[in-house]
């Protein structure tokens, strides 16, 4: 046997490859390509599989030729573009299609979410208030909370989400899940471990994605809790995200195969760079800190800062800063933490070892 | 529907990136090396994207075994050839299958194509490439061409889908071996010194054993000409027939020979004792130079299609090299040609001093020291 292909056993690929055969069929059904599409979407997030991003495009590639592409299409692409890190490009497809039609939650939804990667807050917060009015409380609430938490008023956020997730017991399980993993993220940053710890567990109950997993694995490995995180981490060794989580937690408990992660990892960095991208220039940074070189590092922290800024990316490159013994490349970092605000006591300690530094 | 895709989106919200998974977008290798207007390569396509493309898996088991592939073999090469096209100068090449194999990649396995590829000529090469694009526009065609000893490399997409060389430039060609050529000269001393020990006597003539100065400065540059001319005329004889694979001796038979006629070149200086004149002498010891050029060529490699011109271009740079040390000498030999230190300082000092050190060279290169 060569290959086994991917959810070979699942109905999900039969179902795909039918409704693939079904287009073929009738090319110019517009509504039946975006359907594939958003099944192509929904597969690669529950497989992990970059592939099916690509196939998703090409579903609806027809549309996307034409010069006023139709609403349908615009927000696949947005989506599409925004799992690729084209930022950019995924903001201009949302601003048109908002423009066109303003009671789109999904757009501002996403359009919130790209925002606050990029580190704008204040277009974020305004992309998540139309949510009050066009989605559910608990989903505005917790698109609000985020930001706010980002951007100084990260204990009323923790007060308001946490209410709002009381109300809402009924809610969908992915809508839940979404508020404990922002709410156990703003409780590890204002240094509330056993409340983090609580909300990551109750996330991890509703449902086990290869988010809240990491963010989780990473605060095991923070708290020095190697071996709880290569547990939580099991044997799915297909994420890259998690493959990182796997080599560090297997560094720390000098775990026996942990030359064999670093290879893989290495690979897989190499194989994706061959192709011209860098979309996982902060877990490659990261990578780097640990296993390679301070100088590399820094710069892959500094190529991820431009493109996102999240406390995670300010992290790696205050880290890989200090590293490098380069505390003027953490300048972009220093300024993010003090133009926005944000509240975080593990990145306050960091920015006061790098200020001291200079 | 729309409560799926809600979810959806704050799978997004959760900003799990579909890329940042082990199995990574779709790629294709392909690597060509060029050789004049034909080339080879490889090219490596994931059997999932060929089971996408023109289905493998013919038992719908969702594996894929040797059989399967096997018997798709031919519809696999028709669906990746009909999704490149090999131009030169816009004239289509014709490109085929020779063999398959299996390779495994970071993200599993793939077919591997063997090209062979044969171009009307060898002018501008331009790949066209769109293998995937039509189902997943994501998919990156990374293309690795050698020619020539350079290496262009392109990542193809469905924005940019073509990899154009730029047709090698024939006055390009011309003036880099004709540049070799000099640079060879200059830096080859035993060359250089070869040529002193045959132009030394050029502004003096020997009579009742005593060497006098030659009384008409243009005797001597004629006497000159003739023998660069000699040795000009033999080695690019031996250069050619060595270059163009008509003779091949072993370098170390044919740089042994070169210090001797270095030697015997300088010894003849101090007291004649070949029996031939300077300019045959000049002839016969230059058809070994020749073949000394020719080693240098081999190693430069000439390019495939223009053979012949870098051929002329690297004897023309000789030739040039050469003429700038006559040029150099000359002048002043006949200005010192009167003067008694020259028969002894410089013809017989110079001649001895020479014989000397190419004696170690012979020493060395006979016996491999």
């Amino acid at each position: 046997m060569l290959e086994v292909l991917p959810a070979a056993s699942s109905a999900l690929a039969r179902e795909l490859a039918a409704e693939r055969r079904a287009l073929a069929g009738a090319p110019h059904d517009l509504a039946r390509a975006a359907a594939l599409g958003w099944r192509y979407v929904e597969a690669g997030r529950s497989d992990g599989d970059p592939r099916y991003a690509g196939l998703a495009e090409g579903a609806i590639a027809p549309w996307l030729a034409s010069a006023r592409p139709p609403a349908e299409a615009l927000l696949l692409r947005a989506t599409l573009r925004q799992n690729r890190h084209d930022f950019a490009g995924a903001e201009r497809d949302l601003a048109a299609l908002l423009a066109r039609d303003p009671r789109n939650a999904q757009a501002w939804l996403t359009r919130a979410i790209v925002a606050k990667v990029r580190g704008d807050f204040a277009l974020a917060q305004a992309s998540c208030v139309p949510l009050l009015r066009l989605a559910d409380v608990l989903s505005a609430t917790t698109c609000l909370a985020d930001v706010a938490s980002l951007s100084g008023r990260a204990a009323p956020a923790e007060r308001a989400l946490a209410a709002a997730l009381e109300r809402a017991p009924a809610a969908p399980a992915a809508q839940r899940q979404w508020a404990h993993v922002t709410l156990a993220e703003i409780r590890e940053r204002r240094g509330d471990a056993r409340g983090a710890e609580a909300s990551y567990q109750a996330a991890l109950a509703l449902a086990r994605d290869a988010y809240t997993v990491s963010a989780y694995a990473d605060f095991l490995l923070d708290a020095r809790r190697a071996s709880d995180a290569l547990a939580l981490l099991g044997d799915d060794r297909r994420a890259d995200g998690l493959l990182l989580r796997r080599a560090l937690a297997e560094r720390a408990l000098l775990a026996p195969g942990r030359q064999a992660t670093q290879r893989e990892l290495r690979a897989r960095f190499a194989a994706s760079r061959l192709r011209g991208e860098r979309l996982h220039a902060g877990e490659e940074a990261r990578f780097a800190l640990a296993f390679g070189d301070a100088r590399d590092a820094l710069c892959l922290a500094r190529e991820n800062f431009a493109l996102q800024r999240e406390p995670r990316d300010v992290r790696v490159l205050l880290e890989a800063a200090l590293a490098a013994r380069d505390a003027s490349a953490a300048q972009p970092a220093l300024e993010l933490l003090a133009t926005s605000r944000l509240e975080d006591a593990r990145l306050g300690a960091l920015a006061a070892r790098v200020r001291s530094s200079r | 529907m729309t409560r799926a895709r809600w979810l959806l989106a704050l799978g997004l919200a959760l900003g799990v990136p579909l890329a940042a998974h082990a199995h990574k977008a779709s790629d294709a290798y392909l690597s060509l090396a060029v050789d004049g207007a034909n080339a080879r390569g490889q090219w490596d396509i994931a059997l999932r994207d060929l089971e996408l493309a023109v289905g493998l898996d013919a038992d719908a088991d969702g594996r894929i075994r040797w059989g399967e592939l096997r018997a798709r073999r031919s519809a696999v090469d028709a669906y990746a050839l009909s999704h490149l096209r090999v131009t030169a100068a816009g004239r289509a090449c014709n490109a085929r299958v020779a063999s398959h194999q299996v390779d495994a990649h970071t993200d599993g396995a793939y077919a591997v194509l063997a090209l062979e590829i044969a171009c009307p000529d060898d002018a501008a090469l331009a790949l066209d490439y769109d293998l995937l694009f039509a189902l997943d526009p994501q998919h990156r065609g990374l293309v690795r061409v050698s020619r020539g000893g350079e290496i262009a490399s392109a990542v193809l997409s469905p924005a940019q889908p073509r990899l154009a060389l730029t047709s090698p430039s024939r006055w390009r060609a011309f003036t880099d071996y004709a540049r070799e050529g000099v640079w060879h000269i200059w830096i080859g001393f035993d060359h250089v010194l070869f040529l002193l020990c045959l132009l030394l006597p050029a502004v003096v003539r020997r009579s009742e054993g005593r060497w006098l100065p030659v009384a008409r400065g243009r005797d001597a540059a004629l006497d000159a000409l003739r023998v660069v001319s000699a040795f000009t005329l033999s080695h690019s004889l031996t250069l050619a027939l060595a270059a163009l694979g008509v003779v091949a001796l072993p370098s170390r038979w044919v740089e042994s020979a070169i210090a001797a006629s270095i030697v015997l070149t300088a010894l003849d200086n101090l007291r004649p004792f070949l029996p031939a004149r300077r300019s045959a002498i000049a002839f016969g010891f230059g058809l070994v130079h020749g073949l000394g050029f020719a080693s240098v060529l081999a190693e430069l490699g000439l390019p495939g299609g223009a053979r012949a011109l870098a051929l002329v271009a690297f004897n023309l740079g000789i030739e040039l090299g050469q003429l700038a040390i006559v040029a150099a000498f000359l002048p002043l030999a006949l200005a010192l040609r009167r003067s008694a230190l020259y028969p002894r300082a410089l013809l017989a000092g110079g001649s001895l001093a020479i014989s000397v050190l190419a004696s170690v060279w012979l020493w060395e290169r006979a016996l491999g020291a």
